[in-house]
């Protein structure tokens, strides 16, 4: 017999196999607990799951809303866009319409001023004067002359003149083919060469009464800051072609009745 | 509550035409109009209505208009008054004069009526916008 089997053989076996039966049963209760916790992670962590996913839905959602509140802001701001466009266009509209509006103001307001002033007095003088006004303020000339009709031989003469020198007066063009075409044709003859001088005025104005030119209205150059002739200046022109021979007229008759008057008392 | 007060605007023009058209333009605006028919008047004008501009004609006689506006630069009641020299000759050395003078704007004859109430509209509100 040796000494190891003499020391099993000291050994009980049923401590022995108690021993690894009490072993086991903790290794056992070991597992178990660590199997327990585990079940307990795997359900913390299914809870976990179905709250993230509940929280994902929830977030789609909510990006869904957001694209739609997206798309709707979008939209709105298209639509804004588009009125804003709109209310520009309009905008523009009256802003040229008060243009427009404006400029219909000014050429009535000329004429109106025109009108009056020729007609405001009886004084032949001041209706030279109102006319050379009227041409220097409202048309923008400082260069022009006036011609009237004498009575007895029917030749123009001068009666008012503004900025021409005696010798640009001499030479001044009651030749040119305005100054012909505006008295044979009575109608606003405009210069060949736009104010070449004053033997080649810029226009020429007849003045009319019913079917007569009495007179002729010169104007050599416009002022240098005016760059050409405006709708306005047409309809100045005319007016003046039918008001200032009228003007004129009504003066000369007023100053012949005074005269009368005079004469008689 | 006080009515708010119309602006004062002096008109200076010998030409009896000129000074009736700028009143047609400026009469449809809110503004007060006073008038004078030479540099003098406007001067005397000047200090006794006391407007808040002047529109101010350059040829005229007894004073021209850069001497009127060189005088109403030289007194304290109208040296801030704003002028807006009306001008036959828009050459630049006439327009240079005027605004070595103290001129705050100018326009030119004939007379355009938008012109004219946008810069008269314009100087007003500066004077307002110093005054403030």
């Amino acid at each position: 017999m040796t000494e190891r089997d003499g020391g099993a053989k000291g050994r009980d076996p049923g401590e022995y196999v108690g021993r690894v039966r009490d072993e086991t049963r903790s290794y056992i209760r070991d597992l178990l607990d660590e199997n327990e916790k585990l079940r307990h992670l795997g359900a913390s962590l299914e809870a976990e799951r179905c709250r993230l996913r509940e929280e994902k839905i929830s977030l789609q959602e909510q990006i869904l809303a957001l694209r739609e509140q997206l798309d709707r802001h979008d939209q709105l701001r298209l639509d804004l866009e588009r009125q804003m466009l709109i209310v520009e266009e309009s905008n523009r509209q009256f802003s040229d319409r008060y243009a427009d509006v404006e400029e219909q103001n000014n050429v009535l307001a000329n004429l109106y001023v025109a009108s009056y002033r020729l007609h405001s007095t009886p004084a032949r003088e001041q209706v030279l004067e109102a006319l050379k006004e009227i041409i220097v303020n409202l048309v923008g000339s400082e260069e022009f002359a006036l011609f009237e009709r004498g009575e007895g031989d029917g030749e123009l003469r001068l009666v008012g003149s503004c900025g021409l020198d005696p010798a640009s007066l001499a030479r001044i063009g009651l030749g040119s083919a305005a100054a012909v075409r505006a008295i044979e044709h009575s109608e606003v003859s405009i210069g060949a060469s736009a104010g070449g001088g004053a033997d080649d005025p810029l226009v020429c104005i007849p003045m009319r009464l019913e079917d007569r030119v009495t007179g002729l209205i010169v104007i050599v150059r416009l002022l240098p800051h005016k760059r050409g002739l405006e709708p306005l200046d047409f309809e100045l022109f005319e007016l003046l072609a039918s008001h200032a021979a009228m003007a004129l007229y009504a003066s000369g008759l007023h100053g012949r009745v005074e005269t009368g008057v005079e004469a008689s008392s | 509550m006080g009515s708010i007060r119309k602006k004062k605007i002096l008109l200076v023009d010998d030409s009896g035409t000129a000074l009736m058209m700028e009143k047609m333009i400026l009469s449809r605006e809110p503004y007060e109009l006073v008038t004078a028919a030479d540099g003098e008047e406007a001067v005397e004008k000047a200090l006794r209505e006391r407007p808040d501009l002047i529109l101010l004609d350059v040829v005229m006689p007894k004073m021209n208009g850069f001497e009127v506006c060189a005088r109403l630069r030289q007194m304290d009641e109208t040296r801030e008054t704003p002028v807006i020299m009306v001008t036959t000759r828009g050459e630049a050395e006439n327009v240079q004069r005027g605004f070595e003078l103290g001129c705050t704007d100018y326009v030119t004859k004939p007379i355009d009526g938008l012109e004219l109430v946008t810069k008269v509209r314009n100087c007003l509100a500066q004077e307002v916008g110093s005054k403030s």
